[in-house]
């Protein structure tokens, strides 16, 4: 975990650095931060044995509306 | 936006692999298993309501031409449900993503190399994607068209090899399907390969003509083939070894002997796949990417791509084993995506109608 860490955060990083250089537009940089953010949390949960999982939202929300 | 174009044949061919993709692996084993040697026929009627979703679709892109599925949701619903509705159909894009790369993962994993962790197929996988989606859709359509012949023959050459082995013994006794307990079971066949397909409407803009052709034959020709792939299945290995098999295509190339030369060509069908699951993955996740450009107006598609790869590589191993995959298909899947197949469409439809009514008045 702690090497997916520290790969996340110079990767995380060094791209801020780059779109900032290259004048990228605000939106276009805060799409990239919550996508990565997401992604990031995604892993983390993995990590840490608390797995996102969708399928169980969707099968959950499909059993209580009876379809 | 994207100034890409591809033509009817290259939108054909895409069509076609998206629908073939995966399908011909994973869904053969699961059909005989339900509808024992009559497991072919289901193709026909799944097909042909996929092609029936298909036509409703294609009604909601006549209202909007020129537009993909995302902007046919802005543009229909409005701002706030319009966006809303392209956000969930963006999450779907991204949960099917996933859901390829767990299927080539689950075939590494369980037949050629058992050792390596998962996620290094996932990453590998989704590294080449990504590159792919980043050059356009030009790119992708290209390289479907220069691989697809590959497939074919190979796949061609496999069954003139096995045909040694077929037995249409194997088909008797025909047509004992109870009808309508069996399309209750195979009911998820609709939802993969043929609702699927949606993501194929935000292609529709950069196809330069007869979009709705290609679009209609390359489902029909992929159901056809893959009667015929379910048919060869239980031809040559019979119903109980087939419906006990999650890959009886790979166990067929693996029984593949032409005296002592010739033998154990799995590596050729590994390859077909690889290649099927990178052409369905590439269109899959470039529609994603496409989608957030489309609905937050970006124009550079390389900062998406990036850190959708770390979000469909964590979503791929959602589910614990292949076993639970099976199960959430068999239960779910249609339900899930009938959603975005016909309840949605149908919705968007309704909205353009009344749009239209509302400017003509």
């Amino acid at each position: 975990m702690t090497g997916f860490i520290i790969f996340f955060m110079t990767s995380f990083g060094l791209a801020i650095f780059f779109m900032v250089r290259m004048k990228k537009h605000a939106k276009e940089i805060s799409i990239f931060v919550t996508l990565a953010l997401i992604g990031f949390t995604v892993w983390i949960a993995i990590f840490m044995d608390k797995t996102i999982n969708p399928y169980r939202w969707i099968a959950r929300v499909i059993d209580i509306t009876g379809l | 936006m994207e100034q890409a174009r591809i033509s009817s044949w290259q939108f054909f061919l895409l069509t076609f692999m998206y629908v073939l993709g995966t399908t011909f692996f994973l869904r053969p084993g699961g059909l005989i298993a339900v509808a024992r040697q009559d497991a072919w026929m289901i193709w026909l009627w799944t097909g042909a309501i996929g092609v029936a979703m298909a036509y409703l679709w294609m009604k909601l892109a006549a209202y909007y031409p020129g537009l993909s599925i995302v902007q046919v949701c802005t543009k229909a619903g409005g701002k706030l449900a319009g966006g809303f509705i392209a956000m969930c159909y963006i999450g779907f894009f991204v949960q099917l993503a996933s859901w390829v790369v767990r299927n080539l993962g689950d075939f590494m994993k369980s037949t050629l190399m058992p050792h390596t962790p998962i996620t290094v197929f996932h990453v590998m996988i989704l590294a080449v994607v990504c590159y792919a989606t980043v050059k356009g859709l030009e790119s992708i359509a290209r390289t479907n068209e220069m691989l697809t012949p590959i497939i074919l023959l190979t796949f061609i050459i496999i069954c003139f090899l096995m045909l040694p082995e077929w037995n249409t013994d194997r088909f008797q006794p025909a047509f004992r399907l109870e009808v309508w307990k069996t399309m209750k079971e195979t009911r998820n066949v609709i939802a993969f390969p043929y609702i699927e397909s949606i993501v194929l409407m935000m292609m529709f803009p950069y196809v330069k003509s007869r979009q709705k052709a290609s679009f209609v034959w390359g489902m029909t020709i992929a159901t056809l083939i893959l009667v015929a792939v379910t048919a060869f299945t239980v031809g040559v290995l019979g119903v109980t070894r087939a419906s006990h098999e999650t890959y009886p295509l790979y166990v067929i190339v693996q029984e593949i002997r032409i005296g002592s030369l010739i033998e154990h060509l799995e590596a050729s069908i590994t390859v077909i796949l690889l290649v099927a699951i990178f052409i369905k993955l590439s269109t899959t996740f470039y529609c994603a990417v496409t989608g957030i450009c489309q609905l937050f107006q970006l124009t550079d598609r390389t900062w998406v791509a990036v850190p959708l790869t770390l979000i469909v590589s964590g979503l791929s191993l959602s589910n614990e084993n292949v076993v639970e995959n099976i199960s959430w298909d068999k239960r779910y899947v249609f339900e899930y995506e009938l959603i975005f197949g016909l309840f949605f469409p149908l919705l968007l439809l309704v909205l353009a109608w009344l749009r239209k009514r509302r400017v003509q008045h």
